[in-house]
Formats: C-alpha cells, sequence, structure tokens
C-alpha cells in the first residue's frame, strides 16, 4: 500500500485528505508544520502532498529543503494551496513539484495528481 | 491692420472724409481686438485647448491602475505643449508610463517636473527647438499633475478593494475545501466509510459551515457600517454585567482562564450588543492567538473615559504586524487560525462608531493588550 504524507497546519483539511486518500487505497501519515514535515519526509512516504501556507516554514521552502536533500529529493510533491497567484504555482513547479491541487479541491482531481505522483515515483530508477 | 490702414492712405485722396472715419474706427477696433481680445474671442480661441483638456480628464477617471494613468494622460500632455515626449515617474524615480521621447539630449532639452503628492513626478520633455515651456502652459500642466495625483489615489483605493474582495475569497477557500470535501465523499462514498468516519465528517462540515458563516457575517457587518447603515444605540452600559454576558457568550476553553476586574458601577456609553461583539472577539481572539491567563481590566481614567484593557500574557503579536493589526485580513497569514481576519477591523470599526478607541499594546515581558477606551454615562 503506498503511503502520502499529508501536511496541512489546519486539522479539518489535514483530515479531508486523509479520508479522500485512505477511501481510495492510501496509507496516511500527517504533518501539521513545515518541520514536522521534512522529519517525517524521512520516513519514506511515496508521496508528500503539501500545503503552502504553514505556520512555521513556508511551505516553498519545506519544498525546497526536500529536494535540496539528496535522501528526500526523489519523493514527489504535490502542493495544495489557496493561493491563486499563477506565480506561486509556477515558483512551486520550477521548484520541483510534480503536481499543484487548488482550494477548495476535488477530491476526484486530488486523487488523480496523487496517483500519477506515485507513479512517477515508482517509475522512477 | 498694415492693409488697412494702406488702404486708408490712399484712400484719404479720393473718399470723402466719413468713409476714412469709419476706416479709423474699423482699424482702432481690430487693433484693440488684437491687444486685449474681447471674452467671446478668447472663449472661442480657447475651445480646441477645452475640449482637449476635458477629453484628458474623462479618459483619466476610467484608468485603475497607475499604468493606465500614465498611458491615458501622457498623450493630452504632449499634444496640448507641443512636447518631445512626457513620463510618469514613481517614488522610486522608476518609469510607470512614457509616451514620444523622454531620452533627453542635456545639451539640447527643455525639461519640467512636476513632484506628484505620491511621491512620484510628471515629467515633461522638449527641446530648445520647441520652446513651449511658457506662459500659460505650465499652469495647465500643474493641474494635469494635479489630476495624476487624484487619479493615482483612486487607483489605489481600487487596488485596497480588490485585495480585500481577493483576501475575503481566500479565507472562504479553507472552510470551503473541507465542506465539499467531506460532503463529495459523503455524496459517492459513504459506503465505504465507517460509522465513525462519518461522525467526524459531519462534525467537521459543521465546524466549517459555523467557520464560512462567521466569516460572511463579519464580511456584512463591516460592509454595513462603513456604508453606515449600522444603527448604534445609545445606552448606558453596566460594564461587569456586560463582561459576563460576553463570557457566558465566549467561555474559556480548557486550559485557559479569564480574570475580571471590574469595579461595580462602572457604566459606559455605548450599544450594549455592539460592546459586547468587541469584547467577545478580543477575548475569542485571546483564546486563539494569546497565552493560558487572561485578564479583563475596566477602570475611569482621570478624563472621565472608561479604560477597558484585555490582556494575555502569550507571545504577543509579532512586531511586523502591529501597524496593520486593524486592518482588514492583516493577520500573519503564516500563523494559523480560524479566524475571519476581520475581526479587530471590525471592533475598530465599532468602537469609533461608539466614540471611543481601541489600540494594541505588548505587555511587559510579553502578551498583548488591547485597550478600549469608551465614553462614560454621566
Amino acid at each position: 500500500m503506498s503511503r502520502i504524507l499529508v501536511v496541512d497546519d489546519e486539522p479539518d483539511i489535514r483530515m479531508t485528505l486523509r479520508l479522500i486518500l485512505q477511501l481510495a487505497g492510501y496509507a496516511v501519515t500527517e504533518a501539521a508544520s513545515g518541520g514536522q514535515a521534512i522529519e517525517l519526509a524521512r520516513d519514506g512516504p511515496d508521496a508528500i502532498l503539501l500545503d503552502i501556507r504553514l505556520p512555521d516554514i513556508d511551505g516553498l521552502d519545506v519544498l525546497r529543503a526536500l529536494k535540496g536533500d539528496p535522501a528526500l529529493a526523489t519523493i514527489p510533491v504535490v502542493c495544495v494551496t489557496a493561493h491563486s497567484s499563477g506565480e506561486t504555482r509556477r515558483q512551486a513547479l520550477a521548484l520541483g513539484a510534480t503536481g499543484y491541487v487548488n482550494k477548495p479541491f476535488d477530491i476526484d482531481e486530488v486523487r488523480a495528481v496523487v496517483d500519477a505522483a506515485v507513479v512517477t515515483r515508482t517509475a522512477a530508477p | 491692420l498694415v492693409l488697412l490702414s494702406a488702404l486708408r492712405r490712399q484712400s484719404s485722396a479720393q473718399q470723402p472724409n466719413h468713409v476714412i472715419q469709419v476706416l479709423d474706427l474699423v482699424v482702432a477696433a481690430i487693433f484693440y481686438m488684437g491687444l486685449a481680445p474681447p471674452h467671446m474671442l478668447i472663449e472661442r480661441w480657447r475651445q480646441p485647448e477645452r475640449e482637449a483638456t476635458r477629453a484628458a480628464f474623462s479618459d483619466l477617471v476610467s484608468a485603475v491602475t497607475a499604468a493606465e494613468v500614465g498611458a491615458k494622460l501622457l498623450p493630452h500632455v504632449v499634444a496640448y505643449v507641443g512636447a518631445q515626449g512626457a513620463a510618469l515617474y514613481d517614488r522610486d524615480d522608476d518609469v510607470i508610463a512614457s509616451y514620444g521621447t523622454i531620452q533627453r539630449d542635456p545639451q539640447d532639452a527643455d525639461v519640467l517636473r512636476f513632484s506628484l503628492r505620491s511621491g512620484g513626478a510628471l515629467v515633461v520633455y522638449s527641446n530648445s527647438y520647441s520652446p513651449l515651456f511658457g506662459g500659460d502652459k505650465v499652469p495647465v500642466l500643474q493641474s494635469f499633475a494635479d489630476w495624476v495625483d487624484l487619479a493615482l489615489g483612486r487607483c489605489a483605493s481600487i487596488a485596497r478593494e480588490r485585495q480585500f474582495i481577493s483576501n475575503a475569497a481566500h479565507e472562504l477557500r479553507t472552510p470551503l475545501a473541507s465542506l465539499t470535501g467531506f460532503a463529495s465523499l459523503l455524496a459517492t462514498e459513504r459506503h465505504k466509510m465507517s460509522e465513525e468516519e462519518v461522525d467526524v465528517s459531519l462534525q467537521a462540515m459543521v465546524r466549517q459551515g459555523d467557520r464560512a458563516r462567521g466569516l460572511v457575517n463579519n464580511l456584512l457587518d463591516m460592509a454595513q457600517i462603513e456604508r453606515g447603515a449600522m444603527h448604534f444605540a445609545s445606552e448606558v452600559v453596566e460594564l461587569a454585567g456586560l463582561v459576563e454576558e460576553s463570557l457566558a457568550h465566549a467561555p474559556a476553553p480548557t486550559g485557559r482562564t479569564v480574570e475580571v476586574h471590574i469595579p461595580a458601577g462602572v457604566r459606559v456609553r455605548a450599544d450594549s450588543a455592539r460592546l459586547q461583539q468587541v469584547i467577545v472577539n478580543l477575548v475569542t481572539n485571546a483564546y486563539r492567538y494569546g497565552g493560558p491567563e487572561i485578564t479583563v481590566d475596566a477602570k475611569v481614567d482621570e478624563l472621565g473615559r472608561v479604560v477597558v484593557e484585555i490582556a494575555d500574557d502569550g507571545a504577543g503579536v509579532a512586531v511586523d504586524l502591529v501597524p496593520h493589526l486593524f486592518q482588514p485580513f492583516a493577520r500573519d497569514l503564516r500563523s494559523s487560525g480560524s479566524g475571519s481576519g476581520l475581526g479587530l477591523a471590525i471592533c475598530r470599526q465599532i468602537t469609533n462608531a461608539l466614540g471611543g478607541t481601541i489600540t494594541y499594546d505588548s505587555t511587559k515581558p510579553s502578551g498583548a493588550r488591547f485597550v478600549v477606551t469608551l465614553p462614560e454615562a454621566a
């Protein structure tokens, strides 16, 4: 069973995403902050769903840290955010995010993006 | 005039005297009009200029960004004075918009600079072969610059409103994401969900629905106060009782305590429901962002005003946020919180409408303190 790390500071958003993914057959771990996300990423999840607005470290900085660490760089990261600006999206993709989902999200869209991310992980050498 | 006087000289030999006199009158009239034209003629001569300035002005009112202001006005400025070019600069002297030739040759240049109140400048460029910067053109250019100031002020307020709408939409996205997420799951995959999962989903939906409703209510309150459409009663309010009611409305969550020190008999003149809204807002903020110990104190100061202080022993407000604290959606975007971002803005609107003030002060060594000052009831 593939495991997804869900990073969001809003407990209800984490719970929504957890249910959406669990019902699609994924195992889910949760992180409420950027620091916790980097820590839990070391457990080797198959993909990370990362909120951009976090209380401690900005989500884009978390993404930068993940991609800068050779041990973590291969984990696909999907950004989830209420930021509607194309600039944030562009930055996230430039930093190596595999996908991007806007809040409020469509459950099928979340699953499709996570499925695609997990496939790239499995396909990677 | 030359022709007429030549005609006069020529005709004086052959014409009778009265014809010459009439010619003299005509010459005098034309001569007078040349030096001091009658009002009607000035009006007529200035008509095209007036139309040009009117066109510039009506173009300007449809501009919503600084660049548009420049793009719409600069061609009129250049045409009006026959300049080579004109440009609009921001406070850092960067070009916002330009028209015509503005790369002037310092050896051969005629430049007029009009400072703007917003910090930038309107600059008109010409050269010594088109010496049009003189006489009555300068005051007109000054009035163009004044319009630019007005238009830029309007642009700034439009930008603020757009930002407000975008912030409000942003704040609604989080509760909506939860609501629609859980609702879709319940609608399509309820059969796969355990009893417990259904329960927590429904509870989360109620929570997020409340949050969205709170935000919408706050938006409506703000709009109503700003329009001046909210009615404020003027009642004598016993403060201790009002605070007690407010706390019954917003009880301290587990782990937080509220100590109230309000002497009996402290009364204010206010709208009790609106004042309660302010107290509930400040106390709820302390629960959300403050430390575990919260105090509510009140006293009458030497000027006869009632001063209410709501303080906590938490981390206090981030220093860079303090100057914007009472502006809508000013809260630190990186802080987590289920607030609407409008609470303090509404508190300020209400206290101002009640004839009072609200200020923020950090307590020593730490913590937040909000001070509400209100007129005492006689």
